[in-house]
């Protein structure tokens, strides 16, 4: 079950349902799952159908169904890989987006890439009591992902940490301090970068990595100049990898023709890097 | 009640499956859902479409 907890929080988000079915009542499922703590959904089923249908005979059994509805695998819910659910969930969305009209402005930050402050709306709004019930459930499904999304990203960080990879490490904790602020999972990304910079080599990487982190989310919206000029700060902190990383990034720009791009140059854009006319070298 | 209910095991027993296992690469059978926890409400895994599906036979024993 914490096995299932985990698949939830990880894969919620990119469309992977789960739904623990049981032939129980409500009434005796309902105080199991908060004892347990369990977050994924819960269906009761005391007529017992479903496992029929399924032609169950033994329990646990699971079965990962496919976005087009075909068995993709059966067996034992501890057996089942990550393989096997990536492979489900090649072109899954989740169900129960989009959200409510209650909750327009949650989804707002969230197509702008704001997860941090789609979170601290999620939680005023439910503090707040105004919420139907629709709202409501929706409002602790987002908020399960979100927190499951900023999760992964720390855990990663955390992992790369320890194979003392300290610039990718830093460079993920920036990138989740900035998705994930104004949320508690910003401020853990915050305060690991802290702890990280008290050695003061690694302080330098965490410099850098700020300057990198900031570069990149510039790159993405296609603010080359930009990105390279924060590439070329980084670039100065020497005897780094961020140094080295940086100075890669720059020759990239350099190479793909990127520097001078304008967005709003027809000539730029329909070229797909920058035009004759105001191209750098 | 009690006499049912032995029919139907010795039934299910000698009968071996009474109904066929879902195998890998078969269709998924729909089930209809009336009570549910931790979700928004659905009324059947149909209305699920677009999603990849886990699901898991348990019981809180």
């Amino acid at each position: 079950m914490p096995h299932l907890n985990e698949l939830h929080e990880k894969f919620g988000g990119k469309g992977l349902v789960i739904v623990g079915v049981t032939s129980e009542s409500l009434q005796l499922m309902q105080p199991w799952a908060e004892a347990k703590g369990a977050k994924y959904p819960l269906v009761s089923d005391p007529s017992a159908k479903s496992s029929e249908a399924y032609g169950v005979n033994g329990i646990p059994a699971a079965f990962l169904i496919d976005p087009q509805g075909k068995v993709v695998w059966a067996g034992h819910p501890a057996t089942l890989t990550q393989e096997s659910i990536d492979k489900a969930l090649v072109g899954a969305v989740s169900p129960f987006g989009p959200l409510t009209a209650q909750l327009a402005p949650v989804q707002e930050l969230i197509d702008k890439h704001l997860p941090g402050k789609a979170l601290a709306l999620l939680q005023t709004l439910v503090k707040g009591g105004t919420l139907d019930e629709r709202s409501q459930q929706l409002a602790a499904f987002t908020t399960t992902s979100l927190n499951g999304e900023a999760g992964r990203m720390l855990a990663h960080a955390r992992e790369l940490f320890e194979g003392k990879d300290v610039l990718a490490a830093a460079i993920l904790l920036h990138e989740a301090a900035a998705r994930y602020d104004g949320s508690e999972r910003g401020k853990d990304a915050q305060q690991k970068l802290k702890e990280i910079a008290k050695d003061r080599d690694c302080k330098r990487e965490v410099d850098g990595a700020a300057l990198i982190a900031k570069a990149r989310q510039c790159e993405s919206d296609k603010l080359y100049d930009e990105a390279y000029a924060l590439y070329k700060k980084a670039s100065g902190i020497s005897h780094t990898k961020a140094k080295d990383e940086a100075d890669r990034a720059m020759g990239q720009i350099e190479a793909q023709g990127m520097r001078g791009f304008k967005a709003d140059c027809t000539d730029c854009t329909a070229d797909g890097r920058a035009c004759k006319r105001h191209r750098k070298r | 009640m009690y006499e049912r209910f032995a029919a139907t095991t010795l039934a299910l027993a000698l009968a071996a499956p009474a109904f066929p296992q879902v195998k890998v690469g078969m269709d998924a059978p729909t089930i209809a859902v009336d009570a549910q926890l931790n979700c928004p409400p659905f009324t059947s895994t149909a209305d699920l479409k677009g999603a990849a599906l886990l699901l898991e036979f348990w019981a809180t024993w």
